[in-house]
């Protein structure tokens, strides 16, 4: 038979059982509404999250990794630190490690320290230096106000944060410098005065006190030391927008470099101290960390954070990521709702037995049919579809009209006040806003029409396959 | 003639339990193209059993039932389905149409399965229904229809494929003494004009007079078989002189008949 065919008898087998094909529609109908309305639910709370997320410029695919917590930490006179027995270590291998999650894009470590800068005149004593991988840098997505981000190949090249060229002084001057104190006396950043275009003037660091101890009265107690002041030219390649406290008093540099220095500077002092205090100070050995303190990890899709997150605590570290607090609501909302689309899918259980039930009950019916067209030459799978057809038919005409009832049940949840649809009012004390409760996508609209369907054909598999069984000279005796 | 059917000593046994029920014993026959037959016995005789086994409905218990030079008991369901589809139609007692279909559509199904276009089956359809007079009622459905109308859309759904053989199960069971004549004639002429062949079932010895050739069958053997001369000069000469015993073999035996 060709497929018109098969179709039009189908149409009309149903038409001759109105009553049973409409209600085992309606079955399926109610069946996919529950469905695609718990869904919804869902979707609305995912997706009004997701939009919250935007707003709020959180980058939510970066994750900061810190070292944990862990009672029996020993803190050595020199800053470093020595951990118990079997305490997770944020060393290159971890941060490997961390790469290797899957979801994951990039995981670098994050390091700080102090240098000292000198733009003759004036010089500052920036102690907070962050070493970052360029990449990760642009990921961070920092607002550029001159210049550009570190770029992959930068050596001695800076970004300055926003008001982080304010904490100039003119050379000799004391500490605290005027913008520390300006800062401590509660002054606006931007009514700091700045003396140096960092961006237009020639700039030297180093790791080391003594190159900006120019004129100053007293020598420091460490100074002097044997090696020579090393200083290095540097470039400031950007400066940035105000993008928050934790950004615009940062000076940004590649990460190799700064624990070049940062290590160079350690090396420096114990020459000293060999050199001065070797006889009464031995105990006290600087040596480089072992261990970062902080890493960044960037995961492909904020879809993957918080699982990402989830197995990076496992490990034994803290990860947080902006936005976990309302991540978390959303994830005991979550549970509710797969709760509310388990009772959905009974019902489409239970609707998809009445489907097996309906067609059982034609295939007994016509019985006598079936046997009539075996005998005049209907091959097996004409008969097979026919039964398939039917099944499918009921379950997608089913599933179309389930997802029109879900859209106006959608409509209506989002447009009246239903009493038990109604927010968790420690939301609102919380202050975070609630969206509509129900979205109904395209997406879950097709996907449920489809899935209707394959629900009617599974359910006429075994009737079809009865209808097909049955001895032709049997079926046409039978009354 | 050609020989159509083949029959080598078929025999069907049905095991009902312990018992085991003998239909069918030792059966050797052959069918030419283009005759009419006529299976001739009472109820329980085995006939429609035969019929069955001709139609690729049943399988032999044993023996070999070979249609133009292939054996049927050796097919598989689908090319079952196949050999119905090409080279039989059926007319039973009960009419057997589909009865959410209309007379037309009725008549159209066995091209239906054969995949024919819809213009070219209605066509072809329309002049069937013309040849057996119900060319006004092509819209009715079976139940809008009398007996004797079912039984016309039910000749012509068997003859619309053009078949090789037509099988009619007591065709005019459920009829009426006027409309039985009716509708044999109304087979026998179609079968002669299409030059097809025919094997009819009853228990109607009125009916076997249509036939070219009647075939007796008694508690599952073929008593004797008669052709169509013999039973109309049966009056003049006796039956007994013309019945010839078949129970010992097909061809050989009805080549002595003609």
């Amino acid at each position: 038979m060709s497929n018109f065919d098969v179709f039009s008898m189908c149409l009309r087998n149903m038409f001759k059982r109105k009553l049973r094909t409409f209600l085992t529609i309606l079955g399926v109908m109610v069946g996919t509404a529950a469905i695609v309305l718990m869904i919804s639910l869902g979707l609305a709370t995912e997706e009004h999250h997701r939009k919250q997320m935007e707003d709020a410029e959180m980058d939510m695919t970066m994750i900061e990794v810190w070292m944990p917590w862990v009672d029996g930490t020993i803190w050595n006179p020199d800053g470093t630190r020595e951990f118990p027995e079997g305490t997770p270590i944020l060393d290159d291998d971890m941060v490997l490690s961390f790469e290797r999650i899957s979801g994951v894009q990039m995981a670098s470590p994050i390091i700080r320290g102090t240098l000292f800068f000198r733009s003759d005149p004036y010089f500052m004593e920036a102690w907070d230096v962050t070493g970052i991988r360029a990449e990760v840098m642009q990921f961070m997505g920092l607002p550029v106000a001159e210049g550009r981000t570190l770029m992959p190949g930068d050596e001695f090249a800076v970004v300055f944060g926003a008001h982080a060229e304010r904490g100039f002084e003119l050379l000799g001057a004391t500490w605290p410098n005027i913008a520390d104190r300006m800062w401590m006396w509660g002054v606006p950043d931007d009514q700091i005065p700045t003396f140096v275009d960092v961006m237009r003037s020639n700039m030297r660091l180093s790791y080391d006190r003594r190159f900006i101890q120019v004129g100053m009265d007293e020598p420091q107690p460490l100074t002097g030391g044997i090696r020579p002041i090393r200083s290095y030219n540097v470039d400031v390649v950007g400066l940035l927008e105000p993008h928050g406290w934790q950004y615009d008093r940062t000076i940004f540099m590649d990460l190799e470099i700064l624990l070049y220095l940062n290590n160079e500077r350690i090396r420096m002092q114990n020459e000293t101290q060999q050199d001065e205090w070797q006889f009464w100070f031995t105990a006290i050995r600087q040596r480089p960390p072992e261990n970062y303190e902080n890493v960044m990890v960037r995961v492909t899709d904020m879809r993957y954070t918080s699982r990402v997150a989830e197995e990076i605590r496992e490990l034994g570290f803290q990860a947080n990521y902006p936005g976990m607090h309302l991540n978390m609501l959303v994830a005991g909302q979550r549970q509710q709702q797969q709760l509310l689309a388990a009772i959905g899918a009974i019902s489409l259980i239970i609707a998809a037995i009445g489907i097996a039930n309906t067609m059982i009950m034609a295939v007994y019916e016509r019985t006598r049919e079936i046997g009539i067209m075996k005998v005049i030459g209907a091959a097996i799978w004409d008969i097979r579809r026919l039964f398939l057809l039917e099944s499918a038919m009921i379950g997608f005409f089913g599933g179309l009209f389930g997802v029109g009832l879900s859209l106006v049940g959608s409509y209506v949840l989002n447009n009246f006040d239903v009493p038990f649809m109604r927010p968790d009012p420690m939301l609102a004390m919380m202050g975070i806003e609630v969206g509509d409760p129900s979205l109904v996508t395209m997406w879950l609209c097709g996907v449920a029409l489809l899935f209707a369907g394959i629900i009617g054909l599974v359910s006429g598999y075994f009737p079809a396959r009865r209808a097909t069984k049955l001895s032709a000279l049997a079926a046409i005796r039978s009354e | 003639m050609e020989a159509l059917f083949d029959l080598r000593n078929v025999r069907k046994v049905y095991r009902m339990g312990e018992e085991r029920i003998v239909a069918l014993e030792d059966i050797s026959i052959t069918f030419e193209k283009g005759k009419i037959y006529c299976l001739l016995g009472t109820s329980g005789s085995g006939k429609s059993t035969l019929l069955n086994m001709l139609a690729g409905l049943e399988k032999p218990t044993k023996g070999s039932i070979i249609f133009m030079g292939k054996p049927l008991e050796k097919l598989n369901e689908k090319q079952l389905a196949l050999y119905r589809q090409r080279y039989v139609g059926f007319v039973f007692q009960s009419y057997n149409l589909l009865p959410t279909l209309t007379a037309l559509e009725n008549v159209t199904l066995p091209l239906t399965f054969r995949k024919i276009k819809k213009r070219e089956r209605v066509k072809r359809a329309r002049v069937m229904l013309k040849a057996v007079g119900l060319g006004n009622r092509a819209r009715h459905k079976p139940s809008e229809l009398s007996g004797g109308q079912q039984q016309r859309v039910s000749i012509a759904r068997a003859f619309i494929n053009n078949p090789q053989v037509v099988f009619a199960d007591e065709p005019t069971g459920n009829l009426d003494t006027r409309t039985t004549f009716e509708m044999m004639d109304l087979i026998i002429g179609i079968a002669r004009e299409r030059q097809q062949t025919l094997v009819i079932v009853t228990h109607d010895t009125e009916i076997a007079q249509y036939a070219d050739q009647v075939i007796h069958i008694r508690d599952g053997s073929i008593e004797s078989i008669t052709e169509r001369k013999a039973i109309m000069n049966q009056s003049e000469i006796g039956n007994e002189d013309e019945n010839k015993n078949a129970t010992d073999g097909g061809n050989g035996n009805e080549e002595t008949i003609v």
